[in-house]
């Protein structure tokens, strides 16, 4: 896990994995969809030192939903929005 | 219509080769590729001791109505991004874009991985994951596959390649 370290060691900020974590909870509540490069610019502004890692995790795990869909000026953009967790499965014994 | 006919030949050995020829195709007409595909294998069957491993087209569309534009003074095709994806069955498909866009790179191009976070970066691995789709049109997605027909369902990594010119 990553961390950040000041000189001198007297700083240990944020983990990457607290700014994964607070990344999701930027995103709109359940059924909410936020286009791709304005959630990138809250993450940013919100995180600034961890942003890119914790953005390209989720996306790269599928910690974040994502639907390509095309915009009032035909083009293609993408939204984000919070994954869908699994149903807990019912017991089938 | 330009439609690329092929019929991969493997001889006794296994060894392979290709043959192709573009025809003249109307897609609006009565026949269906499949069949004209067919008609010309029984033609070229006869001449040959090899056997048939795959028949298929290439199908090269009309782009004039296309968004494009020049190439930028600076592109070169020798320097690609490398996306490869993983399939059904663990398999991997690499899919390479020649003139690919530097600061699409982490680091604003000065890294050497494809920066997931860029939204048209994004916007094309969704493609390739989830399938084509235009929603206006069609709302099945047109899957894209390995070479082998496995469905992709995940991105693993996009990296800088250097590659040929083909000069």
């Amino acid at each position: 896990m990553a961390r950040i370290r000041a000189k001198g060691n007297k700083v240990a900020s944020k983990s990457l994995q607290a700014v994964i974590d607070a990344a999701v909870e930027l995103l709109p509540p359940a059924g909410g969809e936020m286009e791709f490069n304005a959630y990138k610019a809250k993450l940013t502004a919100a995180e600034p030192d961890l942003a890119r890692d914790a953005f390209t995790y989720l996306l790269k795990n599928g910690g974040i939903a994502q639907k390509l869909t095309t915009n009032a000026q035909g083009q293609h953009i993408v939204m984000l929005s919070r994954p869908v967790k699994n149903p807990p499965q019912s017991p089938t014994k | 219509m330009a439609l690329t006919f092929f019929y991969t030949i493997a001889d006794a050995d296994n060894d392979k080769s290709v043959i192709s020829f573009p025809v003249d195709f109307d897609l609006a007409g009565g026949s269906s590729p499949d069949y004209m595909i067919k008609y010309a294998w029984d033609i070229i069957n006869p001449l040959i001791s090899g056997t048939l491993l795959t028949a298929g087209i290439t199908y090269e569309a009309d782009i004039s109505a296309y968004t494009n534009a020049a190439a930028d003074v600076l592109s070169d095709v020798q320097e690609k991004a490398e996306f490869v994806y993983r399939a059904v069955g663990g398999f991997l498909k690499r899919i390479s874009l020649p003139t690919f866009i530097e600061t699409f790179f982490t680091g604003s191009g000065a890294g050497k991985e494809v920066d997931v976070t860029q939204a048209e970066v994004a916007a094309f691995n969704l493609a390739i994951i989830g399938g084509l789709k235009e929603a206006a049109i069609d709302l099945t997605p047109s899957q894209v596959t390995t070479d082998h027909g496995e469905d992709i369902v995940s991105f693993v990594e996009g990296h800088q390649a250097w590659g040929k010119n083909r000069r």
